[in-house]
């Protein structure tokens, strides 16, 4: 049940957000009554150590994890009131997700893989190729259209990700370690093409990092510290 | 295998105790099938041969008639002119017992004294009767001794009566005594004896004077032996014979070792599928460890280390499966054997088997079987996961890549290996096992095609399906992206399916062929016969019923059949029919003859004969003027003329037809073993029956039939024969879809991580349930396509190859098209049945979860 809220610039609102999880008994607290938000179009990079809950709070802003107690939103929309399916459509149309590891889907071409979100909706053929096509033109891959994720580079990988996170126009890129896979100067590449595209399309990217360069481009830097994000 | 991997092992079994449990109850399953199969086959051929075998247990030869009984002259020669020691005589035959519902008793007459000579001391049932049972036996008449399985079932007391009846004759006899059978090796075939004094038997069996065979011990190995052996032979009369015990015991069992076939091709074939099923669930157990592998192998354990681990788990998983599934074939094997009984007590002889023989060897071949199929199932993913690396410990994409570069050699091995196959068909040859090599040579070369097929399929689905979309274009991409699952799975269903669809068809065939040569053959109105306790039997009718017969109102004409079962040096065991005008020639359909119809009686009546398919094919006999076969008769040896070859699915043991007259004109045999009565209005054929049933009230055990009502019994008898094979099909269908089951959730758990990511990005879970669907019915799909060429093939060899070596009878290939339909349809239901519980579980999981990077 989306409910209103006043501010129409903030996009991404923590209301004393928390998490944990029990482990042999112990509770460990994750995201410890958080309270922040993000505005449109804001580049945010989170830095933290090992297990400090990067993935974590990604997961709860994507609707893949759930919060133990306090509100997200995602502009008007409560994400703790949602279903299952609701918070899968929210995935689908207003989240882009870039992982460290790729995750493409080897049975599909690279235009098939950026197009499947939108084929998701039930849009068809031409009208999700179009997009597609566009969108890996401006990662650069507009020649390797119909070649297979396995023949790509790491950094090739990466881009049709990006292409595929921005093809239902979302209002917000979650990044988790985008380039924590792929060498210096690629990760520096890609770094750059996130930021470019991101900036261009006005869209708020969430991006936890170990890459000290990121704070360099970011307009806000947080650092996860004992459940708390603590502003640089 | 160390001590700390040993540790991870049993922890691994603890934490998920029940896939070692699917584990151990897939080895089961397919080790209870082959051990049941082994004891059925095993304790009705033993019952078979020991009932063969009669009481002694220790005699070598048997003295026997060629065709039937001979003068006890030659006893009393052999043993009071030649001197033979160790020498029994004996006459027998089946008899039925009217004040039990007519039950079929084997009738035993011996000279006690004579025989107990035969007895181990142990093993005999007889020292335990008294003596003075024994004397009331030889010189009370009309006394029996009665085995125990009777008294028991049927509730027999000493002192009761028995009223037996064989043929016309009838007799009734006291029973004295019980065979006392307890732990006796023999005895567990003893059921359905009856045992009397020689001259009691003969009386009933109208055999006066006359012996079925004489039974001795001699060893040809000594100089006395052998020249005892000598003086023998040198004595008999041309038609007896003497012969050694396990030459005679061999040519009887060949009349089970067609059915005997079946059951062990069926084994075979549940073995093969039960081989796909434990692979399936060992790969299944390794891949769940993914994780521990690699993290075993990060931190230096050797792939030889890990490989040891897997198959040393594999075989103490192989060793408690097969152990439990042992006990359940024991269990398994035990209803098996009553279905195997009543088929072989139709088809063949009246066989009682009380209890069922669990020999070391079954268990011994059911052990290793689970076991060797285990660790041969365990070496693949046992290799593969030792090549396991930390870095993708979460990817098959290294093997699967093998895998599918690999597929074009296994289409390739495939193609050769089914190509063998054809040329093992092929070769000139009579072999039972080569043919059933053949099948397997296919059905194993089919296994390795299919991966390219499925392939081949896939692409063809993906290009059909994309204008619907991407996600059911991406189904059969899937499907061929994990080849080296979801072709294992198709393989083993298909291989399933066809085995299904090629019996299917196979006793499809069969069955119409035989409605249809039923309608042809009989051609009378109404059948009186006696109640046969089996085919070996030689009780008849003494001729005067005719005449009662053409007396009653409402008959016709009449027609006689007399059948007596011919023991030949040259033709082995087989059936000699004589027949009168009406029953000879009339509506049979011929694989060759040399006359018309009216000529081939003349020249039946004067010296020409005319035989069975089966009789022509187990002789090499070719069709073609000029054949002669060679009989004993009572007039000598005679020379008859093969003048026609014609089909009959009656009698396995083949059929030499006779005219009536010439046969009572070479055989001092006036018997009558059926009648077929013609009415003289075709509408009154009940009525007709019910006269003959008032008319015939004296004979107290005929059985008279309209030709509906003998049809009908007729195929009665033919599907019962077939409850067995039925009741496997379902076995091997229940192997595969676990098979399938176990491979599909394997598949799935290889593939969370794609389903976490298609979840992450937005796809719903009934969207992913969707695709799986899909996925388990493309998987289906092809399965059930592949499976109906297949399976036309095997059902072509067992239809024109296997069957035909086994029984020499050809069959009328027919099919159905709710055979395809069947096929298609099991096929669909066991892999969408099979993937709705992954996909349930699928849907359940924690995306977070799944998604994990490690
Ligand atoms: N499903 C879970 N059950 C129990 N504990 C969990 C679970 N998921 C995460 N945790 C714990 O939460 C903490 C945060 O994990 P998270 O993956 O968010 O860290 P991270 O900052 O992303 O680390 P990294 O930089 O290594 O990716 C860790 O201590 C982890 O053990
Ligand atoms: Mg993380």
């Amino acid at each position: 049940m989306p409910i209103e809220h006043s501010d129409n610039n903030i996009n991404l609102r923590f209301v004393n957000l928390s998490k944990f999880y029990t482990e042999a008994g112990r509770e460990i607290k994750v995201i410890d009554n958080l309270n922040v938000e993000f505005n449109q179009g804001e580049v945010v990079a989170l830095i933290g150590k090992s297990g400090s809950g990067k993935t974590t709070l990604l997961n709860l802003i994507s609707g893949i994890d759930h919060p133990d107690s306090g509100e997200i939103w995602l502009g008007n929309t409560l994400l703790n009131d949602l279903s299952e399916e609701e918070l899968t459509l929210i995935r689908r149309n207003r989240v882009g997700i870039v992982f460290q590891f790729f995750n493409l889907i080897p049975t599909l071409s690279v235009i098939e893989n950026v197009s499947l979100p939108r084929e998701l909706n039930g849009s068809q053929g031409i009208n999700s190729r179009a997009s597609a096509e566009e969108l890996l033109t401006r990662v650069g891959l507009g020649d390797r259209l119909n070649s297979y994720p396995d023949v790509l580079s790491g950094g090739e990988q990466q881009r049709v990700a990006i292409a595929r996170a921005l093809i239902n126009d979302p209002d917000i890129i979650l990044a988790d370690e985008p380039t924590g896979n792929l060498d210096e100067d690629t990760a520096k590449e890609i770094l750059e093409l996130i930021l470019e595209v991101t900036r261009e399309a006005e869209k708020t990217l969430i991006m936890a990092t170990h890459s000290n360069e990121v704070i360099n481009y970011a307009d806000k830097v947080y650092t996860i510290h004992n459940g708390n994000l603590i502003p640089e | 295998m160390n001590y700390p991997l040993l540790h991870v092992s049993i922890g691994f079994i603890k934490r998920h105790l029940l896939q070692s449990i699917l584990l151990v109850i897939g080895i089961t399953f397919g080790v209870a099938l082959i051990v049941s199969v082994d004891i059925a086959n095993q304790s009705a051929s033993r019952s078979f041969s020991i009932s063969k075998e009669i009481l002694s247990t220790k005699s070598t030869h048997h003295i026997l008639g060629a065709y039937s009984d001979f003068d006890e002259e030659i006893y009393n020669h052999l043993k009071l002119e030649l001197g033979i020691e160790n020498i029994a005589p004996i006459v027998e035959d089946y008899v039925n017992i009217s004040n039990l519902n007519d039950r079929a008793v084997r009738l035993l007459g011996t000279d006690l004294f004579a025989d107990l000579i035969f007895y181990d001391t142990q093993n005999s049932p007889l020292p335990n009767l008294s003596q003075s049972t024994l004397s009331e036996l030889i010189t009370k008449p009309s006394t029996a001794l009665i085995s125990s399985d009777i008294a028991q079932s049927a509730g027999i007391k000493i002192g009761d009566v028995l009223n037996l009846s064989y043929g016309s004759e009838t007799l009734d006899v006291e029973v004295i005594g019980v065979l006392d059978e307890q732990d006796s090796e023999l005895s567990k075939s003893l059921g359905g004896l009856l045992l009397t004094d020689i001259s009691t038997a003969q009386e009933l069996l109208g055999k006066v004077g006359l012996l079925s065979q004489i039974d001795l011990v001699i060893d040809e190995e000594t100089a006395d032996g052998g020249r005892a052996l000598q003086s023998i032979k040198n004595y008999l009369p041309s038609g007896v014979e003497i012969k050694r015990k396990d030459v005679l015991l061999g040519s009887a069992k060949s009349l089970t070792r067609s059915f005997e076939l079946n059951l062990t091709a069926l084994s075979l074939l549940a073995l093969f599928v039960g081989v796909f099923l434990i692979y399936n669930i060992v790969s299944f157990s390794v891949i769940q460890r993914r994780s521990i592998i690699g993290t075993l192998s990060s931190i230096g354990t050797t792939h030889r280390q890990i490989f040891k681990m897997i198959m040393a788990e594999a075989l103490g998983i192989g060793i408690i499966g097969s152990i439990i599934g042992v006990v359940g074939g024991i269990f398994l094997g035990r209803s098996i054997v009553g279905l195997v009984t009543r088929s072989i007590n139709d088809l063949y002889y009246t066989l009682t088997v009380t209890n069922f023989t669990v020999s070391p060897e079954t268990i011994a071949k059911g052990l290793l079987a689970g076991i060797l199929a285990t660790l041969f199932a365990a070496v693949v993913p046992a290799f593969e996961a030792s090549r396991l690396r930390p870095i993708n410990i979460l990817r098959r994409s290294t093997f699967e890549g093998f895998f599918l570069k690999s597929i074009r050699l296994f289409g390739v091995i495939g193609i050769i290996v089914i190509a063998l196959g054809y040329i093992v068909i092929i070769l000139p040859t009579k072999s039972l096992i080569l043919s059933l090599l053949s099948v397997f040579l296919i059905l194993f070369g089919a296994s390795l095609l299919v991966p390219i097929c499925t392939t081949l399929l896939m692409s063809l689905f993906s290009f059909l399906l994309s204008p619907i979309g991407l996600i059911s274009r991406m189904s059969p991409r899937n499907v061929i992206r994990s080849s080296s699952r979801t072709a294992v799975a198709i393989a083993s269903l298909t291989v399933a399916i066809s085995v299904i669809l090629s019996v299917s068809i196979m006793i499809g065939s069969f069955r119409s062929t035989v409605v249809s040569w039923l309608d042809s053959a009989l051609t009378a109105d109404v059948f009186i016969s006696i109640v046969a306790p089996n085919i070996s039997s030689q009780a008849g009718l003494n001729p005067q019923i005719i005449d009662e017969v053409l007396n009653t109102s409402g008959v016709g004409r009449v027609a006689t059949v007399r059948r007596v079962l011919y023991n030949s040096p040259e033709y082995g065991l087989f059936n000699l029919v004589a027949v009168t005008e009406d029953l000879a020639t009339e509506n049979r359909e011929f694989v060759w003859r040399e006359l018309d119809n009216d000529q081939l009686w003349n020249q039946m009546q004067k010296n020409s004969i005319l035989i069975s398919e089966s009789f022509a094919y187990r002789n090499n006999i070719e069709p073609g003027a000029g054949t002669a076969i060679e009989l004993q008769t009572d007039e000598g040896i005679k020379e008859f003329e093969v003048t026609g070859i014609y089909y009959d699915y009656g009698a396995q043991s083949g059929v030499l037809l006779i005219s009536d007259d010439l046969y009572r004109s070479l055989w001092q045999d006036d018997k009558i073993t059926s009648l077929g009565v013609y009415v003289s209005q075709i509408n009154n054929v009940e009525k007709t029956v019910g006269e003959l049933r008032t008319s015939l009230s004296g004979y107290s055990n005929l059985v008279i039939r309209s030709n509906n009502n003998l049809k009908e019994s007729a195929i009665k008898t033919f599907d019962r024969t077939f409850t067995v094979t039925s009741a496997l099909r379902i076995l091997i269908a229940i192997v595969a879809f676990i098979s399938v089951l176990s491979s599909l959730m394997a598949l799935q758990l290889e593939r969370e991580r794609e389903f976490g990511v298609y979840r992450a990005i937005g796809m719903t879970i009934s969207q992913l349930r969707k695709m799986l669907f899909l996925e388990n019915g493309l998987i289906g799909l092809a399965s059930g396509i592949f499976s109906i060429p297949l399976g036309l093939a095997l059902s072509l060899i067992l239809i024109y190859v296997i069957n035909l070596r086994s029984f020499g009878w050809t069959l009328n290939f027919s099919i159905e098209p709710r055979y395809f339909i069947e096929a298609l349809g099991i096929a669909l239901v066991a892999s969408i049945a099979a993937g709705l519980y992954p996909a349930y579980l699928i849907g359940k999981e924690d995306v977070g979860k799944l998604i994990r990077e490690e």
